[in-house]
């Protein structure tokens, strides 16, 4: 078959949320695809070019299983987003489009004691405070500019490098995946732009699809584990946000692509599309861009800590109370742009359609070192993981996934089945359903602000197109996302968060 | 074709579900490339507020031509996020081999007059294509928004 073959043709579907892209498909690829969606998210995916992204990520060498994908899945530059692939490390290669420009982009929630009703009178101050403390749009620059020796310390840190600023507590870091700081991070394998570009922008949001939202809680699913994290019930304020590593892993992931793409033909290896470039995991190159990927990390972790140091400073400001009185502690810190070396059980040769992409010890199988990449996907480890933090390990890890500023978003936990079917990842989003372009024609005239207004919920923007690129019609209805991950067992809900104040970029 | 200043510029944005191309056309490959550069501009603020009060050069150097054009319009976009300058236009002096020479034409970027649009975190290297057509060039590049 070739790639002008309709892709959904192929497609065979094993059960209602998995379907099975097979590796006669194209010729080349080394393993099937398995994308995880409904009738209508697959109808939404063959629509565009994602479909053929997860059949070219199945062409890398040294991928194990499957090329997965998430049902958020849209299309991406190389790998798909919501894409997920496990090379061997013995063999396999890392590929820095794999992980994306934005190197640990990911999302973090905190709790508070505070309600609705007291939120509510002082709404419209408290957005506008962490609108000015919070930087975000395009040209931004934060507080803080780092110093050569800063810079050098949040690469090799992350967030403890901000917390022993002064910027959180020790227990912030215990709930962020990682600890917030990826270990053998040199930057001596950094150059000079992504300092340059990061150099003024820790503690800034950025713009595109990066937020910062004032959240109340909707509805619990799982009380028991809701309580666990500090939530207890309906109408509890949470705050929530959403960014990476700004310039500076931007720059780290266009050093390397621009790197590593020249040299791939030493290695043998030829892919159909440049964004995918890859090297060897065991090459320097490999080792040198896996080093270079964990110091943007860091600074992403970094980033991510100051801000919710500056989130914190705005709620005592309008609060008058002291942020430890308002009980905003961290709920966790996901990562959903990462390449990650982690041990998985691969089942045992060929056991029919649809088997396992991992397995469960008890069920056979080997123990392997992977290099897990997770391209807008979130890792979502299981109850006993041992990378869970304590405080979760009964429950799972949390999994925050964003859905969009007008309807709400979802804290759910690692599912029983992650691990032996998605490499322990799950959607990262709702997933984009129109273009930045078209939803800005679509909604041409309309005052986006005012229909939030209405609803309730208070939103500072930029300018317009900011907030009609990320108008609630421009995304799926990430409920159908996560139901998708739930029945697959990947992620089990815990509660719904609607929002109340958005600031964007 | 996208309007700008009454005139008709040769490139125009194309559709990502999650960010932006830009598809540039030219009589010669100078030309393709300048437009294409005049696109990302266009992307990262309202070039009708940017005046031409200075300018930065452009020595670019790639391994073949589409790279050329990817790292160029990074160029160009470091340019403006770390030194903080707005372009109106460029002007692309020639082109040899997989090297170019260029200048763009604008001022220091002012955030309050300028607008700023999306930010672009890199130009990538999905789908980029530089073509010859029967009229003259063709250049095609995706942004990661």
């Amino acid at each position: 078959m070739t790639s002008q073959t309709d892709i959904r043709s192929v497609l065979r579907k094993l059960d209602d949320q998995r379907w099975l892209l097979p590796e006669e498909y194209r010729q080349g690829m080394r393993v099937p695809g398995l994308i995880f969606a409904s009738e209508t998210l697959m109808a939404a995916a063959a629509q565009e070019q994602a479909l053929e992204q997860v059949a070219n990520v199945a062409l890398l060498p040294g991928i194990v299983s499957y090329s997965v994908a998430m049902p958020d899945i849209h299309w991406g530059y190389g790998f798909p987003i919501g894409g997920v692939a496990a090379m061997r490390v013995e063999d396999g290669v890392v590929s820095p489009g794999g992980v994306g420009f934005d190197i640990n982009c990911g999302v973090r929630l905190v709790r508070t004691d505070l309600d609705v009703a007291e939120v509510k009178p002082h709404l419209g101050p408290l957005v506008r405070a962490l609108y000015h403390k919070v930087p975000s749009g395009v040209g931004s620059e934060g507080m803080l500019h780092l110093s050569a020796k800063d810079a050098g310390q949040v690469m090799v840190k992350g967030a403890g490098w901000a917390v022993s600023r002064g910027m959180g507590v020790p227990d912030d870091l215990e709930v962020t995946e990682e600890h917030g700081c990826m270990a053998d991070a040199d930057p001596a394998d950094v150059g000079e732009k992504p300092r340059q570009r990061g150099a003024g922008q820790i503690g800034t949001l950025g713009s595109g699809n990066h937020f910062l939202e004032v959240q109340a809680v909707d509805e619990v699913f799982d009380a028991a584990a809701a309580t666990a994290m500090g939530i207890g019930r309906p109408g509890q304020v949470v705050v929530m946000f959403h960014c990476g590593s700004r310039g500076f892993g931007h720059q780290v992931c266009e050093d390397y692509v621009r790197e590593i793409g020249p040299r791939m033909a030493s290695y043998g290896i030829t892919v159909p599309d440049r964004q995918l470039a890859c090297a060897p995991i065991k090459s320097p190159e490999g080792q040198r861009y896996l080093s270079a990927m964990k110091c943007a990390a860091n600074f992403a972790w970094a980033n991510r800590q100051t801000i919710l140091h500056w989130t914190r400073e705005a709620f005592e400001e309008v609060f008058h109370r002291a942020w430890q009185d308002l009980g905003m502690r961290q709920v966790y810190d996901v990562s959903h742009n990462m390449a990650k070396i982690e041990r998985h059980v691969i089942p045992s040769p060929s056991k029919g359609e649809g088997q396992a992409v991992g397995a469960s010890p008890a069920h056979g199988g080997r123990t392997e070192l992977l290099c897990v990449h997770r391209k807008g996907a979130t890792r979502a480890f299981p109850p006993g993981n041992p990378d869970v933090p304590k405080r979760y390990k009964d429950i799972g890890q949390p999994v925050l996934i964003p859905g969009d500023m007008g309807r709400y978003s979802f804290l759910c936990v690692g599912g029983p089945k992650a691990m032996e079917r998605s490499w322990g990842s799950a959607c990262h989003g709702a997933g984009r359903r129109w273009g930045r372009e078209a939803a800005k024609r679509a909604l041409r005239g309309r005052d986006i602000r005012q229909e939030l207004a209405d609803q309730g919920i208070i939103a500072m923007a930029k300018g317009w197109a900011s907030l009609a690129e990320e108008a609630t019609e421009a995304y799926k209805d990430v409920a159908e996302v996560v139901e998708v991950c739930e029945l697959a067992g990947l992620t089990r809900k815990v509660a719904r968060l609607r929002p109340l104040g958005v600031v964007k970029g | 074709m996208a309007r700008k200043g009454g005139a008709v510029t040769p490139y125009k944005f194309l559709e990502h579900t999650a960010d932006a191309g830009i598809e540039a056309t030219g009589a010669t490959l100078e030309e393709t490339l300048a437009s294409a550069a005049d696109g990302l501009a266009g992307c990262l603020c309202d070039i009708r507020t940017v005046r031409e009060r200075g300018s930065r050069r452009f020595d670019v150097t790639a391994a073949d031509t589409e790279s050329l054009l990817v790292d160029w319009l990074n160029e160009i976009n470091f340019a403006f996020e770390v030194d903080r300058f707005a372009f109106r236009r460029f002007r692309v002096e020639r082109i040899e081999g997989a090297s170019l020479h260029a200048t763009g034409y604008g001022e220091p970027l002012d955030p309050a007059r300028h607008h700023p649009g999306e930010q672009v975190k890199s130009v990538t290297h999905h789908g980029v294509k530089v073509e010859k057509t029967p009229q003259g060039w063709l250049a095609r590049v995706y942004l990661d928004i």
